[in-house]
């Protein structure tokens, strides 16, 4: 009996799927996503040095041009290195790696905590649910990276910081999509049923009508791995964020940006593009997730 | 047709006249903040540079250090601890008063006290006991204590007139009510944070001031500044980007200026006998006796530092090798201790020697925005001392915070910017060598509480030597002292680099200070 409702949810995502797929963006979006998955991953394995060692890098190969040699011969720099001598190609994959790390953790944590909330609020209404959703009205109206910065000042550097003030920024989106959807469910006739049946409240909310609120809240998670992503960038470009012996992107991107037009555009350029490719992937993955699971794009 | 194309070139012809200044004009666009035009109000480097151009001292500077003549023509020492200087005749005020020993005394007490001073000029004062007149030219100074430096001292104190000072408020000068001058250019007008205008001092005492006008510009940018220079915003521009050194050097339209400074970057290890949670072993715990203490340890981490490699591959050539707190030829610089050896296995040696085999954790601090380069050679350094195994991580903390736990001991290895200002090796000594005794104001600057009785009797005996030779002896003396002992870790002195138009010649006139004075056309 309690399977239906799930049951009846599997049907137009598997259809989702297939039509998924149909688009050119989206098979473009998910091999360059896979591609940098696996890039940051494997970083250990694929990258020729570990460019947090601060034993394994040599500030006498700093600067050096893309293609150079190591000068211990050991290591040819293919993307140049950076004004500390580490390998670009190196410090992008394991920059990418703390990227990533972060995006996806903060948009996880972010969703967890939202979705909760949302669903909550959709539940108890009254004045639990006005005084969550004024929460969430009061932090979608600020500025984020202005409350980053502010978060970060308070708490210091370091991306456990960074993660605890993106999840801050990013859990009002859930639970106002969540809110938004779980009270529609709400008026549907096996949400009667279930409650006629006696089931605990967390029950019916967390296995019928979590599951009929996801397909929405699986495009804002997309979209706000990506918006951590550059959130992080941000931060770390100003400063806040990783520590100098172990950049991220936008910490890469940093260092390098004054050198832009001295000629030494590769310090920033490489990391930016990186930057930049997992940022569009995400979003081409994202924005068809939207197309496909939209109920008004299906007319 | 024609007359289009000739309206055409002439209207041209009118733009370029608009945007080119007078051959007699002279635009600098500057890096350091301004607070006032008061001259007495605060001791910054921004306020120094603009104040030299309106102002004179008793006595000034030369960039290679010791003392010129000022206002004061010639000076002597009566007794140790008295001065008679006497003025130049031909000294006037711009609204046509001569200079006199009243001004001087006036001048003396209002830089002790002006409201609203954030760093007040009383330090360079402190061991003036009495200014006494002897006649409208010559004047007697008494000091507390004898004082071979009070000389050097007082020409960080500028003179300003008495019979309008007296009325006269911080506001009165930056409106330009009080503005009645005598040096080598005169007040135009003052823009708070964007520029100043100033006009050439006809009746100045001293040699012909070159330009006509000065529009000294306020950029705080550097690129923005290297901006302004090439597209003819302004004629020099100080404080030229280490990032941006290479590029204009290969520009025709510019000229690069670079000299070599005397603002030294120091890093001081920590003589706290108590375990820190920066100095710890490989697995994180804190270490019961701190390492620093203990000078085969010390040695082992100044040794492995390659410093040649930073001045090349992380200045970018912006700097000079440091391993000494004063710069090669300057006073109280040892030849002697000229070269630091890179010996990464002796290094190796001397940590298993002093018990250390496997090495241990260490992290540094390093303020963020306050010393050029610091973050990226505190992270070239984390490199070489790893080599070493001693694993070290690199903190960047804002200078707010820095110099707060900085002062109070905190860090295991910090740094420190070190200008060196009155140009002699004394100064180092006094407040960041000396053992830390804030009555006595030595050691203000001794951050990681270095203390050794041989220094701070040679800075004793240097204090009271009035004779020039026999104190660079005991100076030198000193620098053995400390580099055999690594107190600190002196790394590099920063050139002071202008850039300009092709056409003009730009040098050093007292430290990194940039004036008018120092500009003039190429012949």
């Amino acid at each position: 009996m309690t399977t239906v409702p799930a049951a009846s949810a599997r049907r137009p995502s598997s259809s989702a799927l297939r039509r998924f797929l149909r688009a050119p963006s989206a098979w473009i979006g998910l091999s360059l996503m896979t591609l940098l998955v696996i890039g940051a991953v494997f970083a250990p394995q694929i990258a020729p040095q570990n460019p947090f060692d601060l034993a394994a890098i040599d500030v006498l190969d700093a600067r050096m041009t893309p293609g150079s040699v190591s000068s211990g011969g050991d290591i040819t720099y293919l993307l140049g290195t950076d004004g500390q001598g580490r390998d670009l190609f190196s410090a992008i994959l394991y920059g990418l790696r703390t990227s990533l790390t972060v995006g996806v953790g903060s948009a996880v944590l972010a969703g967890i905590i939202g979705i909760l909330l949302g669903l909550i609020a959709a539940w108890a209404g009254g004045l639990l649910d006005a005084v969550i959703m004024r929460l969430v009205d009061l932090i979608m109206s600020l500025p984020s990276i202005l409350v980053a910065l502010l978060m970060l000042a308070l708490l210091g550097k370091g991306i456990g910081n960074v993660v605890l003030t993106l999840v801050l920024l990013e859990w009002a989106y859930y639970a106002r999509t969540a809110r938004a959807q779980a009270l529609v469910e709400r008026k549907r006739d096996y949400f009667e049923a279930a409650r006629g049946l006696g089931l605990p409240i967390s029950r019916i909310l967390l296995r019928h009508v979590l599951p009929n609120c996801l397909p929405p809240l699986l495009v804002i998670g997309a979209l706000q791995v990506a918006r951590a992503i550059t959130l992080e960038a941000t931060l770390s470009f100003l400063g806040l964020g990783a520590p100098v012996t172990q950049p991220s992107l936008g910490l890469l991107i940093a260092n390098g940006f004054q050198f832009m037009l001295s000629g030494e555009y590769w310090i920033s350029f490489f990391p930016g593009l990186t930057l930049l490719t997992a940022i569009v992937a995400i979003n081409l993955v994202g924005d068809r997730l939207r197309e496909v699971l939209d109920p008004r794009a299906l007319k | 047709m024609t007359t289009k194309l000739s309206t055409i070139a002439l209207s041209a012809a009118l733009i370029a006249a608009a945007g080119a200044a007078s051959a007699e004009d002279l635009r600098i666009g500057f890096a350091d903040p301004v607070s006032a035009i008061d001259p007495q109000l605060n001791n910054h480097a921004g306020d120094h540079s603009v104040s030299q151009h309106f102002w004179s001292r008793l006595v000034a500077q030369k960039t290679e250090g010791g003392v010129v003549p000022d206002i004061a023509a010639s000076w002597k020492n009566l007794t140790p601890n008295t001065w008679e200087f006497k003025l130049r005749e031909n000294a006037v005020w711009s609204d046509g008063k001569p200079v006199t020993a009243e001004d001087i005394a006036f001048s003396y007490e209002r830089a002790q006290a002006v409201p609203g001073s954030v760093a007040s000029f009383k330090g360079f004062l402190r061991n003036v006991a009495k200014v006494e007149i002897k006649d409208p030219h010559t004047l007697v100074i008494t000091s507390h204590a004898p004082d071979p430096l009070l000389p050097i001292n007082i020409s960080s104190v500028y003179i300003v007139s008495k019979h309008v000072g007296q009325n006269a408020a911080t506001d009165d000068y930056n409106s330009g009510k009080a503005m009645v001058t005598e040096g080598p250019y005169g007040f135009v007008s003052y823009t708070p944070g964007d520029r100043i205008e100033m006009k050439r001092n006809e009746r100045f005492w001293g040699p012909k001031p070159e330009w006509e006008k000065v529009n000294y510009r306020y950029i705080a940018n550097p690129a923005a500044r290297t901006a302004a220079l090439l597209s003819g915003d302004v004629d020099v521009i100080d404080k030229v980007s280490f990032s941006d050194i290479e590029k204009l050097e290969k520009n025709p339209k510019v000229k690069v200026w670079s000299y070599p400074g005397l603002r030294a970057l120091i890093m001081q290890p920590s003589f706290n006998p108590n375990p820190s949670k920066f100095l710890t072993d490989k697995a994180g715990k804190p270490l019961d006796k701190n390492p620093l203490l203990d000078v085969r340890v010390r040695k082992a981490l100044n040794m492995a530092i390659n410093r040649e490699a930073i001045a090349d591959r992380v200045a970018r050539g912006g700097v000079t090798v440091a391993t000494q707190w004063m710069p090669a030829g300057s006073f109280g610089y040892d030849p002697d201790r000229s070269k630091i050896d890179v010996d990464p296995n002796k290094a190796k040696a001397l940590l298993t020697e002093a018990g250390y085999p496997n090495g241990f954790k260490l992290t540094m601090h390093v303020p963020g925005e306050r010393y050029p380069l610091a973050p990226e050679t505190a992270q070239a350094i984390a490199q070489f001392w790893t080599r070493i195994g001693v694993e070290t991580q690199v903190e960047v903390v804002p200078f707010s915070v820095y110099s707060g736990a900085a002062n109070k001991n905190e860090y295991a290895m910090s740094m420190i910017g070190w200008g060196n200002g009155t140009g002699e090796g004394t100064y180092a000594m006094t407040a960041i060598l000396a053992t830390a005794n804030p009555a006595k104001g030595l050691g203000a600057s001794n951050w990681g509480r270095y203390s050794n009785p041989k220094l701070d009797e040679a800075l004793a005996k240097a204090s009271a030597e009035f004779d020039d030779a026999k104190r660079e002896a005991i100076i030198k003396d000193a620098v053995k002292v400390v580099m055999d002992d690594v107190g600190i870790m002196p790394l590099y002195h920063y050139k002071n680099i202008w850039a300009s138009r092709p056409d003009l010649k730009v040098v050093p006139w007292h430290s990194d200070r940039t004036v008018a004075m120092q500009v003039s056309k190429a012949k």
